[in-house]
């Protein structure tokens, strides 16, 4: 896959992006099976910057996992 | 994620389930705990697939980015659902939600150089484990795993910086 970088496609608000992206990071960091909250659901349905960070987010960690730097969490 | 019998992560694990489960039997046999153990771990872990030899960094960040983009898809997909047709449209090109390889290798950086007691919680929470589990397991208070955990996310939001605007 190509990777894009993507600087210009913007949906949400500043403001109405900040309190989506702690969410996002709170579902990612705990995941799994639980639900996406109402709101934060319908906020990334139409925000590509937020799905943008999630994205990162879930490829990054697969990345890291893949360095096998998980010998450094002994301890 | 590789795993090994030396990991102390497993060790963690079957200390864990052993204190879970003595109550069973003083027969339990100790080899069927940590099978068990083993297979609760491979069952909640995310293990990624195996990487080719020969891969360029970019080939491997644009496979990791396709599978993050299916995961993030099939969940709002699930969670749209219930909801009408009408609903649950994407409004912006999935095509748009490709993230810069930047920032993916600033989050991987940082998630690699989180302290260990931080990304050993987020690693367990990642795999299902409650709060209270974690704690038990690793002999802190849910209060110290509350904090590790928030105090990784604070510094993976700091790479995070203005992407969310």
């Amino acid at each position: 896959m190509n990777q894009q970088k993507v600087t210009s496609k913007i949906c949400g608000s500043r403001e109405e992006c900040a309190p989506v992206l702690e969410q996002v990071l709170s579902f990612w960091s705990s995941d799994l099976t639980n639900d996406l909250p109402e709101e934060v659901h319908e906020h990334l349905l139409g925000c590509c910057s937020c799905i943008r960070v999630w994205i990162a987010l879930e490829a990054a960690s697969e990345l890291a996992s893949c360095d096998g730097s998980s010998s450094n969490l002994a301890g | 994620m590789s795993l090994n019998s030396d990991d102390s992560r497993i060790q963690k694990l079957i200390h864990y389930h052993y204190k879970k489960n003595k109550h069973l039997s003083p027969v339990f046999d100790a080899e069927d705990l940590y099978q068990e153990t083993w297979i609760r771990l491979n069952e909640s872990s995310e293990t990624p697939p195996a990487v080719p030899a020969g891969l360029s960094e970019e080939d491997l960040v644009g496979q990791a980015v396709g599978r993050a983009a299916e995961k993030v898809f099939g969940k709002l997909r699930k969670r749209s659902q219930r909801k009408t047709a009408g609903e649950v449209q994407l409004e912006c090109d999935p095509a748009d939600c490709l993230p810069d390889t930047d920032l993916i290798l600033d989050l991987r950086k940082q998630i690699n150089d989180l302290p260990s007691d931080e990304r050993l919680v987020i690693e367990m929470m990642r795999s299902g484990y409650e709060g209270a589990e974690i704690a038990s397991c690793l002999h802190v208070s849910r209060q110290s795993v509350s904090r590790r955990k928030h105090k990784a996310l604070r510094r993976l939001r700091e790479v995070l910086g203005d992407e969310a605007r």
